[in-house]
């Protein structure tokens, strides 16, 4: 992967993840019939080593998903969210009462199943976005779920990045309904020259 | 004091200190120690073997193979006698259980194979592990004692 992206570079890929976690909002929003509104996405590229220490330490509990990405360009969507995100997304989509969250519970099977196509669905948003503007065809994966430690969680995405580089570059998107943290890290993992791919496909390099 | 070591990275010690590695999902933790000369390091495994990878730049300590080479190197050129290296390890899980490739084989599975061939091809006893499954790990190692302690969410801490 390029580590020396220009500023049109980064613009473009920015944009993509714009539209992406854009079309992802409005999925959230159907979903939970409320307003939603996205952060603006941040394209960073991180040293492997400091990829679990994304979301505070490597040790920190959280509620990870992931979606794999196959075809034109390829790799993961990941979304990693803390206990009180993951208990309110369940407790918005179930309509049912927030339980308190100072301790790590058991979520139910049902509660897993929600939090995974709430996974499925905002992938599918954010994709077919990301596939109409460049023209490129993906197919996506079932969404895998593990409530785990952070650095266990992403550990496949930094091995997947690990094989072509010491970096990984991350599409990452927050989702918020007023001033309320909803979803708390979207993030898009292309793997290899995927990257590139996506800006040829626009034109760009 | 307890040092971190990170993904790709390795790192040697003495008593009293300690080393530890946070989260690991397929990676694996080797620790690798003298008992008499109480020296010992740890290494946080990324992928099985430098040899699948095309092209250069990459860190050695990323890899199985090319890592614990390195690590046996450093330990002997410290002091330490290959003849008493003794080998712990533990990591290796598959975090989205339902994630498997058509033949079984994950990253994890064979990262663990990995460290297995390469210890055995060294002459270095692996003594202890913990691999496998689908919880992440915390590994603490005690340069001292020899002693690895692992820590899985919701369960007890489990010493190897």
């Amino acid at each position: 992967m390029d580590q020396n992206m220009d500023e049109l570079q980064h613009d473009v890929l920015r944009e993509i993840a714009n539209i992406g976690a854009g079309h992802a909002a409005s999925a959230l929003s159907a979903l939970l019939n409320r307003p939603i509104v996205q952060s603006v996405p941040e394209i960073e590229l991180v040293p492997i080593s400091k990829l679990p220490e994304i979301i505070g330490d490597a040790e920190k509990v959280v509620v990870g998903g992931m979606v794999d990405i196959n075809g034109d360009f390829s790799g993961h969507l990941m979304m990693l969210l803390d206990f009180v995100q993951a208990e309110r997304i369940v407790s918005l989509v179930l309509d049912k009462p927030m339980r308190k969250t100072e301790k790590l519970h058991r979520f139910s099977t049902m509660d897993k199943s929600v939090l995974s196509e709430t996974l499925n669905i905002l992938g599918g948003s954010y994709l077919t976005a990301i596939s109409e503007f460049t023209n490129l065809k993906v197919l996506q994966s079932i969404p895998y779920l593990s409530i785990d430690m952070a650095g266990a969680v992403l550990n496949i995405v930094i091995a997947e990045a690990g094989k072509t580089g010491d970096y990984a570059l991350l599409f990452n998107s927050e989702l918020y309904n007023d001033d309320e943290k909803l979803f708390g890290n979207l993030f898009l993992v292309p793997r290899d020259d995927s990257c590139k791919i996506l800006l040829q496909s626009l034109g760009i390099v | 004091m307890r040092f971190s070591v990170d993904i790709a990275m390795m790192k040697v010690a003495r008593p009293p200190d300690q080393l530890y590695s946070l989260g690991l999902g397929s990676c694996v933790g080797v620790a690798i120690y003298d008992p008499a000369a109480k020296i010992g390091g740890l290494i946080h495994i990324l992928l099985p073997s430098i040899k699948e990878i095309e092209g250069g730049g990459h860190s050695r300590t990323k890899f199985a193979d090319s890592g614990i080479y390195d690590l046996v190197d450093t330990l002997i050129k410290s002091g330490a006698s290959r003849a008493r290296l003794k080998a712990k390890m533990a990591g290796g899980a598959a975090m989205f259980a339902a994630r498997n490739s058509p033949s079984g084989e994950t990253i994890g599975k064979r990262n663990v194979q990995s460290c297995r061939d390469t210890l055995r091809s060294l002459g270095i006893d692996l003594v202890a592990y913990d691999v496998g499954g689908n919880k992440g790990r915390t590994v603490y190692f005690d340069v001292e004692t020899g002693a690895l302690t692992i820590k899985v969410i919701d369960k007890e801490d489990k010493v190897i």
